[in-house]
């Protein structure tokens, strides 16, 4: 195999990788500012592709307005969901998880509910279709238009997160959430706020993913693990870290795919043990 | 005890071969869960590797049994016992960390179990799963089978309870409530926290085996996350830092698939409505919280006798 179709495989790499970055930094936000592990994220991202598939079948050019909308639902239900979550702020971890549990099951019996068992396929808008020339293949416009929008919602959070008064509440909340509410935060509208966003994210993330997979249930359970290994490796409650680590998946999995096919999930899972054992907190994290 | 005894071997004779797979599996669950207890109740270690750990102890009694052609008692001895090595290995690593972090670690090598008994077509058959187990005629029929596992599991309970009431299982419990104090009294942390997943490893895996010869045959399905939530479910659904909370939520839960789910293809809703209401209004479980209401007014009374 010549050098190019191994950079071209790269490629795909990174473009599966930005999608999942959508994912992985609002897990990770969620985490380092609510202190809450949201076992339940992906299904956000699930439920937001599921909505894009409805719209696309009901415009003809819906996938923008899909694109807009989906994700505000996504942010919505998530907006609900933390207040189910802030009853759980100060008790252990697993209580949150076995929330998060309940809230998978319940909405994945609801999404089987409402659009069935059997997979769906959002037809790719006529804009995004066919490729272009690259390193002797043929580069998929989807690809370019996913990595696009990651990269530019990834630097808006960052302006936000380092750049905005919000984004310094937030990450004094992080830091110390009594000390930020004694200085006159309001710590509780920041916690939906942050919770939100995160589930935007995911919203955005499952609905630029209809363009690269077709949308079937239980899929969010492989994307949440997918993302666990991510801000594990990255580190947990670090946003540069989820970025770093997804492109690290990408690129592994997709490497993976050529060395090994049945084996690449397993290097990523092998990649995560070691970064826990030898850097707990995970590349770019700190330790708490 | 003696009356819950006489139940369970007049039970055969009185119901149907239906009632009676459904009690041999509800044994095989409550081992299932109380075995997981032992991290999580006991130990306070949240664990997401039992799921792996379960299909282990399926997977290594199907194949020394189908490829190995090993008599079933022996068998059914090395499948808890080289599950509860892995699950030493995996311990070894896993209890260098704390809190979400050991569980996201015991996540990562469940699913490196099942991703291994996934792929590993030819020995462990992949997603076909591994089906045609010969059991030696004298378990064959249900009701002799009902009789070895219910026995084997009672043997399996006995030995946790032993264990949970040793002076072992007090320095357990104490690592749960405080793991600080726990050291500054001289207690090595780390080895007691590997001993217990080991222990509860062990049990696992023999829970894992007895299920596969309900099932005569190992899947994959037997190793999945879903499954290592079960333990936990049940857990939190009885109560997990009672004896025999575990128990009784693995009977709940059991009962809840079988009979919402006779009713209903959508029982994941139920179970996941139940779940959330469990842990934002009842999150010490039913037994546990029978068990608190029992000691404060025990507590009253001896307040107003004194």
């Amino acid at each position: 195999m010549g050098l190019d179709a191994i950079l071209f495989q790269v490629l795909t790499g990174v473009g599966k990788g930005m999608n999942l970055f959508l994912l992985a930094s609002g897990l990770s936000l969620i985490y380092g500012v609510l202190n809450v592990v949201n076992f339940a994220h992906a299904t956000f991202y699930l439920i937001a592709a599921y909505i894009c598939y409805t719209i696309t079948g009901l415009f003809p050019n819906g996938y923008w307005l899909a694109l807009i909308l989906a994700p505000i639902g996504a942010a919505l239900l998530g907006g609900i969901c933390e207040r189910l979550f802030s009853r759980l702020y100060d008790k252990e971890h697993y209580t949150q998880i076995m929330l998060a549990w309940g809230l998978i099951l319940v909405f994945g019996d609801l999404m089987k509910l409402t659009w069935g068992s059997e997979g769906k396929m959002v037809p790719t808008p006529d804009v995004l279709a066919g490729g272009v020339p690259l390193l002797g293949g043929n580069f998929p416009i989807t690809y370019i238009f996913v990595i696009g929008v990651a990269a530019a919602i990834g630097i808006a959070l960052y302006v936000v997160l380092y750049r905005t008064k919000v984004g310094i509440d937030v990450r004094a909340a992080a830091a110390d959430a009594e000390m930020t509410s004694a200085l006159g935060v309001p710590v509780d509208k920041l916690y939906i706020i942050v919770f939100m966003v995160a589930c935007w994210l995911a919203g955005v993330g499952g609905v630029i993913a209809t363009l690269l997979s077709p949308i079937y249930l239980g899929g969010d359970l492989e994307i949440i693990l997918a993302a666990f290994i991510i801000v594990i490796i990255g580190g947990m409650g670090s946003i540069l870290g989820s970025l770093v680590g997804s492109l690290i998946y990408g690129v592994v999995f997709a490497l993976g795919i050529l060395v090994l096919p049945r084996f690449a999930l397993v290097f990523l899972y092998i990649l995560m043990v070691l970064v826990l054992i030898f850097r707990p907190y995970g590349l770019l994290g700190r330790p708490r | 005890m003696i009356l819950g005894l006489a139940v369970i071997v007049v039970l055969p004779f009185v119901v149907g071969i239906s009632w009676v797979l459904l009690v041999t599996e509800l044994a095989i669950l409550v081992l299932y869960a109380m075995a997981y207890n032992l991290t999580m109740g006991v130990t306070g270690m949240l664990s997401f590797g039992h799921g792996g750990l379960f299909g282990a102890g399926a997977y290594i009694l199907v194949i020394a049994m189908i490829k190995g052609d090993i008599a079933m008692p022996y068998a059914l001895l090395a499948a808890p016992i080289l599950t509860a090595l892995i699950t030493f290995v995996i311990g070894w690593l896993c209890v260098r960390l704390t809190g979400i972090y050991f569980a996201i670690l015991t996540l990562a090598f469940g699913q490196l179990i099942w991703a291994t008994i996934w792929k590993m077509r030819t020995i462990t058959g992949g997603d076909d799963g591994l089906t045609g187990l010969q059991i030696p005629s004298v378990m064959a029929s249900p009701t002799n089978q009902y009789f070895c596992i219910l026995a084997i599991v009672m043997l399996a309970v006995l030995s946790i309870k032993i264990i949970v009431d040793s002076p072992f299982g007090f320095t357990l419990k104490t690592i749960r409530e405080n793991q600080t104090r726990a050291q500054c009294i001289g207690i090595n942390v780390k080895r007691y926290q590997l001993l217990a997943f080991t222990a509860s490893g062990l049990f696992t895996g023999l829970a894992g085996a007895l299920f596969a010869i309900l099932m005569r045959g190992a899947f994959v399905e037997f190793a999945t996350v879903a499954r290592a939530f079960e333990p936990l479910f049940a857990g939190i659904l009885g109560g997990m830092h009672v004896f025999w909370g575990p128990a009784f939520g693995a009977g709940m839960l059991l009962s809840l698939d079988t009979f919402i789910g006779a009713y209903t293809e959508y029982w994941p809703l139920v179970a996941g409505g139940t779940l959330i209401l469990l842990v934002l209004f009842l999150p010490e479980g039913i037994i546990g919280r029978i068990a608190s209401i029992r000691k404060a007014r025990a507590q009253r009374l001896n307040q107003s006798s004194a």
